[in-house]
């Protein structure tokens, strides 16, 4: 130990390391496919379609419209999607954080194509960028589960940081992580794709041989110390179960809007995608047909009370409202006090709202001095209001 | 107020002690330089910014050279134009420049990025867009930015946090860097310091990677070394531009000094009262007064007594952290517009918040240090106007230090700043950040790191599994975010975190934790008093309470040293003097309750902690044998007799029979002649007789034994005199704090020497340089402990020169003379 390691000693870790002794087995001792850069293995292979061979069956979809209109892509072919996912040396992000494992999945005629491309030492990582990016940057559409937040900025990161001329780009990202925590919103307790899989798409993995993902950055360093593939294998594996299963969750997802069976889903939530992506009336008939079997669902009746406020149908409004002020909804008070007080001009109805609105507010535990501030104002001008009727009236 | 003049009466002038007038100065005025930007001359014109200080000119003419710069003039000289010239002209020339600004503070960020807002509003053919980024920025604003801020605000903190190690979101940014400027630059010393010139390294591996070369501009304060300094920060030659031209009216400076209430103690009157008079008589002659004081809870306090004085709730404001951000901004606004006539705030308002000219400035008690006391002074004033500066020293060693060298406050700045930046606890982690980064390619620079220094660390973080070599170069090897892991408030050498009421308040190195924050410790944070309720070693916790009681603790510890490796050895007068790297070996074996302000003794209490082992640096000096046998001939005994009470005889004798009248030290027998019943804590250390001559601390010794125990004895109390100016005087050169340097005395130090002597150790593991400063300044540490002891008007010792009479006994202040004179050539 020398000089400065022995002041350092308290914060180095603990463990100095070991290299383990085992046989050198590369990745092309244990895996078919070919050195397309140097130190870029490329892995690939084809999975027929409608195959009984696999447990997660892969079969052609259609895209439905709410989809596209969603996630904000253009009308899509199922050719036009590219499925996405990489393994990389940490979950944090930033510039120490390198790509290790792209792995790709595509539809072609009658195939899924699932091609991996798998870096067996961090120098070259500039060279596994270039070769992807030249190979599958052609307008796609990238599908991933978390790839809008993780793994597009993280290949563009990479991409910046090689000097790359070429750019990720893409036309679009369907990111399915988002769109699972909608229609299953409730539904599941945690939006892992692996959990997904159990509970949604029945499938299990052999979950022996397979690898959890917070382990994968250690075992590729271990890998790259002891050059020894076996472990990578299994991450290899993963990743490629991974691929498999976006694209059969991307066809469920399609599937249940087809159908319009939302029992398994959570209805309210598909009701509020097709709201957000302009499908008002869809919506409409959506949350309508709910109430017709939860009448008291509040939500519900907050949503579709904004909606027709927003199209002008007051008086069906007005009735949802009364309805959920009979549960003391806060905003159900002060939308019937503005409708009075703007409307109808009826200040005496639109006072005995305010009024109830403040008492609503004490009751809850909510504290938003904002909001209180702004009842009492809404109290204090229909007050003015009143007054300068009751001097008109008395002229 | 009559003509702007303030009259003070006669109970407040009587303790004034210093009064010095500045004259009023004219504005040395210039051209805008010809080769600027001619649109943007006449939209400063337009805005009356007719001409430039001298000093502006100068420092746009180098920046305009490509030179980088410190601008160190006085408070509100127009430094931010300085940096703000040049930047605008480069953004009019190519409109894809960026500049980098770095602020110590968030406030000050906020309120030089509205500055510089308002200035480049309506430019004539092109409006650079500014942003802050700090951790109030929101994620949709923060897009922004990235993609296309010219100017953007942050601080070191989010720097090495969010921005270098995200650098590829910034390629842009980085690709067109033109300027950095760093604001304030005397903040960062020490610990804080040392990190951010490690920053400054990382940032320019970063820039350098998308080949752009900035200029730095720096501002500072005055002090006596920086020119060094900035150079060492930034690592690069630096132009100095010290000469202001900005004018100023009539200055009055005033130090005024409480009188001694207790002559024996050496205690005088309470600062904080006395800053509440003054402030109400300034309050009643109207004029606009800012009152600085240290502690949140001394605002408070001022604020109230001061309220009740004037009789006047309004117009009477307090200041701190701890108001919220609405209230401070409207007391700023107020204050500004001249709604309020008092403000009492700390140190919140010393850099740079808009909060205009004031008639007066007081600060109650010294901030620790001159910079930041000529910063809180620079608040008065405002053009045409006399201003006045008062400082109200408090008792302690360095505010009457300062009442006896006025000079320092007025003429020239003795402070240096310090860092080390190659301290191996921060050298190490932003190493791993600069890894994460970008990978080291083989030869490759680290700032000023000689190439086998790093070349040992990268080889040591690849054997700790952190890095991994291939192709010559080395890569971050971890999954882990390093810059996560160092706060650059922190030395990294391992903390606890403290806690009160289950929230986190600040953090404390584990190197410290035992001696200053074990069990029923007091420990001061900010100003504020809390009391240990439990340490919590596995996971280091220390949790605290807020405590309100008037006494503080000291831990009683014995350190132990250990050599590790000598770098100098040098003859001194009376001795020796060493610098070198030792191992401190640390016991807390207990701690002393004292009463704030006299440091009464008010009870002890036990401890039972594992020792601590640091490794850092140490300087230390030795006073020669011959020396203390001189020093003993002369005075071996104290004025005083002591009195030992009556039963004396009969308590002498009853040691010497259990002894069986034999010498503990040399083992010869009694022989005729009674021998010595020695006291093993001295005698007057203890308040009662009873107590002193309790059987265990008693002991025969022959006369010979004797006399050498109380040579030591007499050495020691005064060695322990000196350490404690030392402990108390050196901060004040080298810009620490307190606790960031250690002294130790000891009759036997045994660091290649057997002489007693005193030990001065950085207390951050690996240094970071105090102790060699130290070293370079022997004699002028010992000169100055001397005209501190020589001058003080207490009787016999006091907090303000060798430390209260109760710890070292009467004789204390006499013996530190003497010392002192042996080890210094006759001046």
């Amino acid at each position: 130990m020398n000089e400065i390691e022995a002041i350092l000693k308290n914060v180095l870790p603990a463990n100095k390391r070991k290299k383990e002794i085992t046989q050198d087995q590369e990745i092309h001792d244990l895996l078919p496919g070919k050195y397309i850069a140097e130190n870029v293995f490329l892995i690939e292979k084809k999975y027929q379609l409608n195959s009984k061979k696999h447990a997660n069956k892969i079969t052609k979809f259609d895209m439905h419209p709410l989809l596209n209109r969603y996630t904000g892509v253009k009308e899509t072919a199922l050719q036009d999607l590219l499925f996405i996912d990489t393994e990389t040396t940490g979950l944090t992000g930033g510039t120490g954080t390198y790509v290790f494992l792209i792995g790709v999945g595509y539809f072609s005629e009658a195939k899924f194509v699932i091609k991996q491309y798998f870096l067996t030492d961090v120098c070259n990582e500039k060279d596994l960028i270039e070769v992807f990016a030249q190979e599958l940057n052609l307008n796609k559409i990238y599908v991933s589960f978390n790839g809008k937040s993780f793994d597009i900025p993280l290949l563009n990161t990479r991409s910046i940081f090689h000097k790359c001329n070429t750019e990720i780009n893409c036309c679009g990202n369907i990111d399915l992580l988002h769109i699972s925590r909608r229609i299953w919103k409730d539904k599941l307790n945690e939006f892992s794709l692996q959990n997904i899989e159990h509970h949604i798409l029945k499938s299990n993995r052999n979950r022996e041989k397979d690898i959890p993902g917070s382990a994968i950055p250690d075992a590729y360093f271990n890998y790259l110390i002891n050059k020894n593939a076996n472990e990578m294998k299994n991450v290899i594996q993963h990743n490629k179960l991974d691929i498999l299963n976006l694209a059969v969750l991307l066809g469920k997802m399609n599937s249940i809007l087809f159908s319009e069976d939302f029992s398994q889903a959570n209805t309210f939530q598909i009701g509020r995608i097709y709201l957000q992506s302009g499908y008002i009336q869809k919506a409409v008939d959506i949350f309508k047909s709910i109430l017709t079997t939860e009448p008291e669902n509040l939500p519900v009746i907050r949503e579709l009370s904004m909606i027709y406020k927003s199209r002008g149908e007051f008086s069906k409004a007005a009735a949802l409202w009364e309805k959920a002020m009979g549960d003391d909804e806060l905003y159900a008070h002060v939308e019937l006090a503005k409708l009075e007080e703007h409307k109808n001009k009826n200040f005496t109805k639109a006072l005995e709202f305010t009024e109830k609105a403040i008492l609503s507010y004490n009751k809850t535990q909510l504290f938003d001095p904002e909001v209180l501030q702004k009842l009492r104002h809404r109290q204090q001008r229909i007050l003015k209001k009143l007054e300068l009727k009751k001097e008109y009236d008395s002229e | 107020m009559v003509g702007n003049e303030i009259k003070f009466n006669k109970k407040v002038l009587r303790n004034i002690c210093e009064h010095r007038i500045v004259k009023e100065r004219k504005a040395d005025l210039r051209e805008f330089p010809p080769e600027l930007d001619r649109e943007l001359i006449t939209s400063f014109k337009c805005k009356g910014i007719n001409k430039l200080y001298s000093h502006q000119r100068a420092a746009v003419d180098a920046i305009l050279q490509k030179k980088n710069t410190v601008i160190t003039t006085g408070v509100d000289s127009g430094k931010s134009l300085c940096y703000q010239i040049p930047v605008l002209h480069s953004l009019q020339k190519d409109t894809q420049t960026r500049a980098l600004f770095l602020f110590p503070t968030k406030a000050l960020t906020q309120d030089q990025m509205l500055k510089f807002s308002e200035l480049v509003t309506d430019l004539p053919s092109f409006n650079p867009i500014t942003g802050i980024y700090d951790g109030d920025t929101s994620a949709e604003k923060r897009r922004v930015i990235k993609r296309s801020a010219n100017l953007l605000f942050t601080n070191p903190d989010m720097l090495h946090l969010g921005i270098l190690p995200h650098h590829t979101n910034w390629a842009e940014f980085f690709k067109n860097l033109k300027f950095i400027v760093i604001d304030e630059v005397h903040m960062y010393r020490g610990i804080f310091g040392s990190h951010f010139s490690n920053v400054i390294r990382r940032l320019k591996r970063v820039a350098s990677f998308y080949s752009a070369d900035p200029v730095f501009i720096l501002t500072s304060a005055t002090l006596s070394n920086v020119k060094d300094f900035a150079a060492k920060l930034i690592e690069t030659e630096v132009n100095v531009i010290c000469e202001d031209g900005a004018p100023s009216g009539e200055r009055h400076y005033l130090i005024y000094n409480p009188p001694i209430v207790n002559k024996d103690l050496g205690i005088r009157r309470s600062s904080l009262m006395d800053t509440v008079s003054i402030a109400a008589d300034l309050f009643n002659q109207e004029g606009q007064t800012l009152v600085f004081s240290e502690s949140r809870r001394s605002v408070e306090l001022i604020l109230s007594y001061l309220r009740q004085a004037v009789g006047n709730e309004s117009l009477v404001q307090g200041y701190r952290s701890g108001y919220l951000p609405g209230d401070r901004r409207k007391i700023e606004l107020q204050f500004r517009a001249g709604k309020i006539r008092t403000v009492i705030s700390t140190n919140a308002l010393e850099l740079g918040i808009d909060i205009g000219g004031l008639d007066t400035v007081l600060i109650n008690g010294y901030p620790g240090s001159i910079a930041s006391t000529k910063q809180r002074f620079g608040r008065a004033g405002r053009s045409g106007k006399r201003a006045y500066c008062l400082l109200i020293a408090s008792s302690n060693l360095i505010d009457q230090y300062l009442v006896k060298h006025p000079d320092y406050l007025f003429s020239q700045n003795p402070e240096q700043a310090l860092i080390d930046p190659d301290n191996p606890f921060i050298l190490l982690h932003h190493l791993k950040c600069a890894l994460f980064e970008k990978p080291f390619v083989t030869n490759e620079k680290f700032g000023d790191l000689p190439n086998e220094i790093l070349d040992q660390y990268l080889k040591i973080l690849q054997n700790y599994d952190l890095a991994y070599e291939t192709n010559d170069k080395v890569f971050w090897k971890a999954k882990s975010y390093p810059a996560d892991e160092i706060s650059l408030r922190s030395t990294g050498a391992g903390e606890f975190v403290l806690k009160c009421a289950e929230k986190t308040i600040g953090i404390v190195d584990e190197n410290s934790v035992n001696w200053l924050t074990h069990p029923q410790a007091v420990y001061l944070h900010q100003g504020e008093a809390f009391i240990v309720k439990q340490l919590d070693v596995p996971n280091k916790i220390v949790e605290l309470k807020e405590h309100k009681a008037d006494y503080y603790t000291q831990a009683l510890s014995k350190s132990e040293f250990e050599l590790l490796k000598l770098k100098i050895k040098e003859n001194a007068i009376g001795g020796e003097k060493f610098y070198g790297q030792i191992k401190v070996i640390d016991i807390v074996k207990g701690f002393k309750k004292q009463k704030w302000h006299t440091n009464e003794i008010l009870g002890y209490g036990d401890l039972d902690l594992p020792p601590q082992e640091t490794i850092t640096y140490g300087y230390w000096f030795t006073i020669s044998e011959k020396i203390v046998q001189e020093l003993s001939e002369t005075k071996m005994w104290n004025n005083q007799q002591n009195n030992y009470g009556p039963d004396w005889k009969q308590i002498a004798k009853k040691v010497r029979e259990r002894d069986e009248f034999q010498c503990q030290h040399c083992s010869i027998f009694e022989n005729k002649k009674a021998f010595d019943v020695h006291h093993k804590i001295p005698f007057r250390q203890f308040d009662s007789a009873d107590v002193a001559n309790k059987m265990e601390n008693l002991i025969t010794l022959c006369t010979s034994c004797h006399r050498k125990a109380e040579r030591m004895l007499y050495v020691q109390s005064g060695l322990a005199g000196l350490a404690y100016l030392i402990r108390n005087i050196a901060p004040f050169f080298i810009m620490s704090d307190r606790n960031d340097i250690r002294v130790h005395s000891s009759s036997k130090i045994g660091l290649d020497t057997e002489d007693p002597g005193i030990v001065i150790h950085d207390s951050m593991p690996g240094g970071i340089g105090l102790s060699k400063k130290l070293y370079e300044m022997h004699y002028k540490l010992l000169w100055e402990a001397y005209t501190i002891v020589n001058g003080c008007e207490c009787s016999c010792g006091c907090p303000a020169c060798v430390g209260p009479v109760a710890e070292l006994g009467t004789g204390a202040k006499e013996q530190v003379i003497a010392i002192i004179k042996k080890l210094m050539k006759n001046k």
